[in-house]
């Protein structure tokens, strides 16, 4: 399987600070990938550099087998719409599905009516008198009909009402079935948008911390609940990444798979041994706390990410 | 979650052909239609302006004859030196300019233009705008002259700063300043997408030093650059303004393909 973007210690140095750290990762043609990470994380600036709009300061960037930046063959199949596009002055949405559909090979002009009708876009407004939620949905709309090869979603969601987000994802998914293309998607909302993504790639502080298909990731590590000691005492000597207690219960995320072994422990202490989801295990990589990852290794470490957790 | 469907499986056969390069409108064309699909901000503001201007001249021209102490035919020959052409566009051109790169670009960058494309594409967008004002100059001439100066006296493209009445020359006046206004205004959109407010004070500086710098050198050297412009002084004006435009367009490109775009 071809890779349809891929990075080799791919690095951006705005003046003081790294917003890209030697990142390297591929994503396959034809999947959904979810690209994570807090904010100032560096996600827009990879996709920014994707999309020849921005240039790297080492490092390289191939999107379809080529370096993106000025390749006209390349860009001819990307759409990219950023979480604050700009518009041309004075345009209205009626403006873009005017000016969309000459960009793109592939555009649809019968879906876009149809999104455009889903997220109730009025036509004539100009595009700067636009609630937050309906800019999200203008670029939602370009970034769905035109059915390019490559698209970048750049926090889709933002101002979008649950009933909307609901939506985005259906016809996301309903749409990719039907004409499959390579979806970069950076989002917050990893428990909403987990059931898209078939990849994930996390990044923190310009570092890439997460690369891997969900299926891969999710099975990585595994979760035990139930009262704290007997978590504690099933847990043993393994490796600990997420610690969450409310008053004597306790849920921990395990690396790894459970054996029979823990099983047999579960069942003695009356504990739940269940799947770690996307959001727990993103969270488990230090992602929502901040700082470095919240992997156990000393018990004083444990001790203060229990009392982080507590707290939270 | 209202998705029930299954996952696709990554790297499962697709049924998507190979995609065609092929762009369903010209790699230029799409940029110069680009320019020109909201026709209110091109076409119509700029003749709503000169619209006004002739509107607010006959005003003028009408309050003068009702009340100042001067014959219709010297009011007609001081009208002459109006100027309000020259300026009642520049102005908006030169805004018109700013936001080719600083709206309009990010968007057809996010839709795959390339920044040569979206150049190109730009410079042959403003030269189609400069032609447009250049004709609709001389038309509006040709009309002023065919009217008596609008019925009343009031000369608005009759007027000794943009040609005294020729045709050729009120359209290389109008084709030139309009030229130099959209070119100037790209380019301190590209400075500004560069180099961002600090790039723009120092290329606003650096622009009048070296103006400076020229207008003493010639001084010093004893010549008078003024002298040049007898004979054919419109065409001569007009040539200044294109090679402004040329320069204005050649630095936008130099400072435009390493700019990041869109932020």
């Amino acid at each position: 399987m071809s890779l349809a973007i891929e990075t080799t210690d791919l690095t951006k140095v705005y003046r003081h600070t790294a917003a890209l750290d030697h990142v390297s990762l591929g994503i396959e043609k034809n999947t959904i990938c979810g690209l994570l990470g807090r904010n100032g994380a560096g996600k827009t600036t990879l996709m920014s550099i994707l999309a020849g709009q921005e240039l790297k300061t080492s490092g390289q960037a191939r999107v379809l087998g080529a370096d993106p930046f000025e390749n006209a063959a390349v860009l001819a199949q990307l759409s990219f719409a950023r979480e604050n596009q700009k518009y041309p002055e004075e345009f209205k949405v009626s403006h873009v599905l005017r000016t969309a559909p000459w960009f793109y090979a592939g555009w649809d002009a019968g879906f876009a009516r149809r999104l455009i009708g889903e997220f109730r876009l009025p036509l004539k407004t100009p595009i700067k008198k636009l609630s937050r939620g309906q800019l999200s949905a203008v670029a939602i709309v370009v970034g769905l009909a035109s059915r390019a090869p490559v698209t970048f979603f750049d926090e889709p969601y933002l101002g979008l009402d649950a009933t909307a987000r609901g939506i985005f994802y259906d016809l996301l998914l309903q749409d990719y079935m039907e004409h499959p293309r390579t979806i970069l998607m950076s989002t917050h909302l990893i428990d909403e948008a987990a059931n898209l993504l078939e990849h994930v790639v996390v990044l923190q502080d310009g570092r890439k911390i997460l690369d891997s298909s969900v299926e891969e990731a999710t099975a990585s590590a595994f979760t035990l609940s139930g009262t704290a000691t007997a978590v504690a005492e099933a847990t043993g000597p393994r490796k600990v990444l997420r610690t969450q207690a409310l008053g004597g219960l306790r849920s921990v995320t395990i690396a790894g798979i459970p054996d029979e072994r823990l099983y047999a422990d579960a069942r003695a202490g009356g504990l739940e041994v269940g799947p770690v989801s996307l959001q727990e295990l993103v969270a488990a990589h230090g992602l929502l706390e901040g700082g470095e990852p919240a992997a156990v290794a000393h018990p004083a470490e444990k001790d203060q990410t229990e009392a982080k957790e507590a707290l939270r | 979650m209202s998705i029930t469907q299954p996952r696709p499986v990554a790297g499962a056969p697709s049924a998507q052909p190979t995609l065609p390069t092929q762009r369903p409108v010209g790699a230029l064309m799409k940029i110069v239609r680009l320019h020109f699909a909201d026709p209110m901000r091109m076409i119509g503001v700029p003749l709503f302006i000169f619209g006004s201007i002739i509107v607010l001249c006959i005003v003028v021209m009408g309050l003068l004859r009702s009340f100042a102490p001067a014959s219709p035919a010297e009011l007609t020959e001081g009208f002459g030196y109006n100027q309000a052409t020259l300026w009642c566009f520049a102005g908006y051109f030169v805004s018109i300019g700013v936001m080719a790169y600083s709206r309009t670009m990010p968007f057809a960058l996010g839709m795959g233009s390339t920044r040569r494309q979206y150049f190109v594409g730009t410079c042959l967008a403003l030269l189609l705008e400069s032609v447009f004002i250049g004709v609709t100059m001389t038309v509006l001439l040709a009309l002023e002259k065919a009217t008596g100066h609008w019925f009343n006296g009031a000369r608005v493209f009759d007027v000794v700063a943009i040609g005294n009445g020729s045709y050729s020359s009120t359209f290389l006046m109008g084709f030139g300043l309009s030229a130099a206004m959209l070119f100037i205004g790209a380019m301190f959109a590209v400075v500004f997408l560069r180099w961002n407010q600090k790039g723009v004070i120092a290329v606003i500086f650096g622009t009048v030093a070296v103006l400076l710098a020229l207008i003493w050198l010639l001084l010093a050297a004893g010549v008078n650059p003024f002298g040049w412009f007898e004979g054919a002084t419109f065409a001569k004006i007009a040539l200044i303004m294109i090679l402004v435009a040329l320069i204005s367009a050649t630095g936008s490109w130099l400072m435009l393909r390493r700019a990041p775009v869109g932020r």
